[in-house]
């Protein structure tokens, strides 16, 4: 039964569009550093440091990590019901939470293998000296928690309503990027900031790049991302346990 | 369409419901199969409530009227998912058996996406029996259907009713209804017409007042022949056009040819002026 479900998940996250579209702009970051690493202001000090927090931050963390986790979230189980194929798994015998748990994990699975490559190569085309590779697991293994967070969230919103893309767009880009800048206790709520939380704990730097700024530590950041997961999956079952066809809002 | 203060029980057997498109019949499937929650009152399948009752489904098949085939899987692998996830023993065994039943080896392996709707219909039928279901639900289920594979799926659901099953299928077209059902559930604007026997529905819907517009040669003449019928309640005009009014369809279809005739008048146009469904259904509330 699960490997019916992750199939069918995986067949239709993985579109030959969907995949070359995140695909191409995930190689934006590598261009950029390996332009960076053939410049005259590539080296292993503290400048190429930054730079490669920077980009990563801005770039990746920011905008792109976000956006395939919204595409690959939302498509997972939003993108089924709206064209009505959610039916086909709603009419079987398979509890709710089944359905949540492997749509979030083939999801998050799905954007792991795109982000987390991407963003550990970047780091590492870049930056070159002894705390790169503490870098690079660090801002990979942020990546690969945030990954899981945002889909687990997308995957659960898209269970609860069919604008889940808007949704999903106003927290990446209004409340993780300005509000949270603007009211310092809002990084409490921010799966961005819990991403970062755990990726300070390998990277052993000091001096912080100006966009790569982490203010919760590791215990907050673990019990963050354990209650993103757990409500997602509450959330996301109690919504489609009561699932009604057409009736979406 | 909401659907208010309907209440019946389905034996096992074909039981059609019966409307116009809008008069509620989808929302009433769609509870049955769970998929609604009813305000009020209560929905049961097999003594259970059907809504949020995910383990009903391992004895009901559904046939949305939506599209739900995944364009990227063969009719096969979809029955074959189908069986997967009501962990049948022998999943190749009862996909295979149930492609045999909607007649779709030829196709099977193709991708859906280069479906006909036809096809599409019958891999989502075979998706709904693949696990052998007590009770069947089926919404307008012979969408796109060539008359041959009307004429198969008709055989197989009688086949099935007569098995013991229940089946409940839903159509806004009277002659589907006819060839397939015992009895009929007839829905208007959200509330139950008529239930009971086809036999006994269809002859109150022939029964009850027609009336047809004419246009002859002479329809003065004719309204003259036509007014002495004990059949005939009421001839009016405007301006070239005839209308009539009759209670009685059959005598006034058997008679009116050779009454024309006798008259020496040359018909132009005969046409029945409120046999469309919604008047036929609208009369059966109003009785």
């Amino acid at each position: 039964m699960n490997k019916v479900l992750i199939s069918l998940t995986a067949r239709q996250l993985l579109g030959r569009r969907r995949t070359l579209v995140i695909g191409l702009l995930l190689a934006l970051p590598i261009l950029i550093a390996v332009i960076y690493r053939f410049s005259d202001e590539a080296g292993s000090g503290e400048a190429t440091e930054k730079f490669a927090l920077g980009l990563v931050s801005v770039m990746i963390f920011t905008m792109l990590l976000p956006l395939v986790a919204l595409v690959f979230g939302t498509a997972s189980l939003g993108a089924e019901i709206e064209d009505g194929t959610a039916v086909f798994l709603l009419t079987k015998p398979i509890e709710r939470w089944r359905i949540i748990a492997i749509k979030i994990g083939v999801a998050s699975v799905a954007a792991a293998l795109f982000v987390v490559p991407v963003t550990m190569a970047t780091t590492w085309i870049i930056h070159e000296s002894p705390t790169a590779d503490g870098l690079m697991l660090g801002l990979g293994l942020g990546a690969l928690v945030a990954s899981v967070l945002y889909c687990a969230a997308f995957v659960a919103l898209s269970a609860v309503t069919s604008r889940a893309l808007i949704f999903g767009l106003v927290y990446v880009f209004v409340w993780e990027t300005f509000a949270t800048r603007i009211f310092d206790s809002l990084r409490w709520v921010s799966i961005r900031e819990y991403a970062y939380g755990w990726s300070d704990a390998i990277i052993s730097i000091n001096d912080n790049g100006a966009f790569y700024d982490p203010h919760l530590g590791v215990t907050t950041a673990i019990v963050g991302t354990m209650v993103v997961i757990a409500a997602a999956c509450v959330g996301g079952t109690r919504a489609l346990t009561r699932f009604e066809i057409g009736e979406r809002a | 369409m909401a659907v208010n203060d309907i209440s019946f029980e389905l034996e096992p057997g074909i039981t059609g419901l019966l409307g116009p498109n809008g008069a509620g019949k989808s929302t009433l499937l769609h509870m049955m199969a769970g998929l609604l929650e009813p305000s009020s009152g209560e929905v049961l399948v097999n003594g259970e409530p059907s809504w949020k009752n995910a383990t009903m489904y391992s004895r009901i098949g559904l046939v949305p009227e939506r599209e739900v085939t995944y364009p990227f899987l063969s009719a096969w692998e979809y029955t074959l998912a189908s069986a997967r996830l009501h962990q049948l023993p022998q999943p190749e065994v009862a996909a295979q058996t149930a492609i045999d039943m909607v007649e779709l080896g030829d196709a099977m392996h193709r991708k859906m996406s280069g479906y006909s709707k036809g096809m599409r219909q019958r891999a989502k039928i075979a998706a709904a029996l693949v696990h052998d279901p007590d009770i069947l639900i089926l919404d307008e289920p012979f969408n796109g259907t060539d008359p041959r594979q009307r004429l198969q799926m008709n055989t197989m659901f009688k086949e099935l009713g007569d098995s013991g099953r229940t089946i409940v299928f839903s159509s806004h077209i009277l002659e589907d209804v006819e060839d397939l059902a015992e009895d009929v559930l007839v829905v208007i604007g959200g509330r139950l017409g008529a239930a009971g026997n086809f036999r006994q529905i269809r002859r109150l819907m022939t029964s009850r007042p027609h009336a047809f517009t004419i246009r002859s040669s002479d329809n003065r003449a004719l309204a003259a022949a036509l007014v002495d019928r004990p059949y005939v309640t009421l001839v009016s005009f405007d301006s070239d056009v005839m209308e009539v009014q009759t209670t009685d369809f059959g005598a006034f279809t058997e008679t009116i040819a050779p009454l024309v005739q006798s008259s020496g008048v040359a018909l132009q146009e005969l046409q029945p002026a409120d046999d469309s469904l919604e008047n036929v259904f609208a009369y059966l509330v109003a009785r």
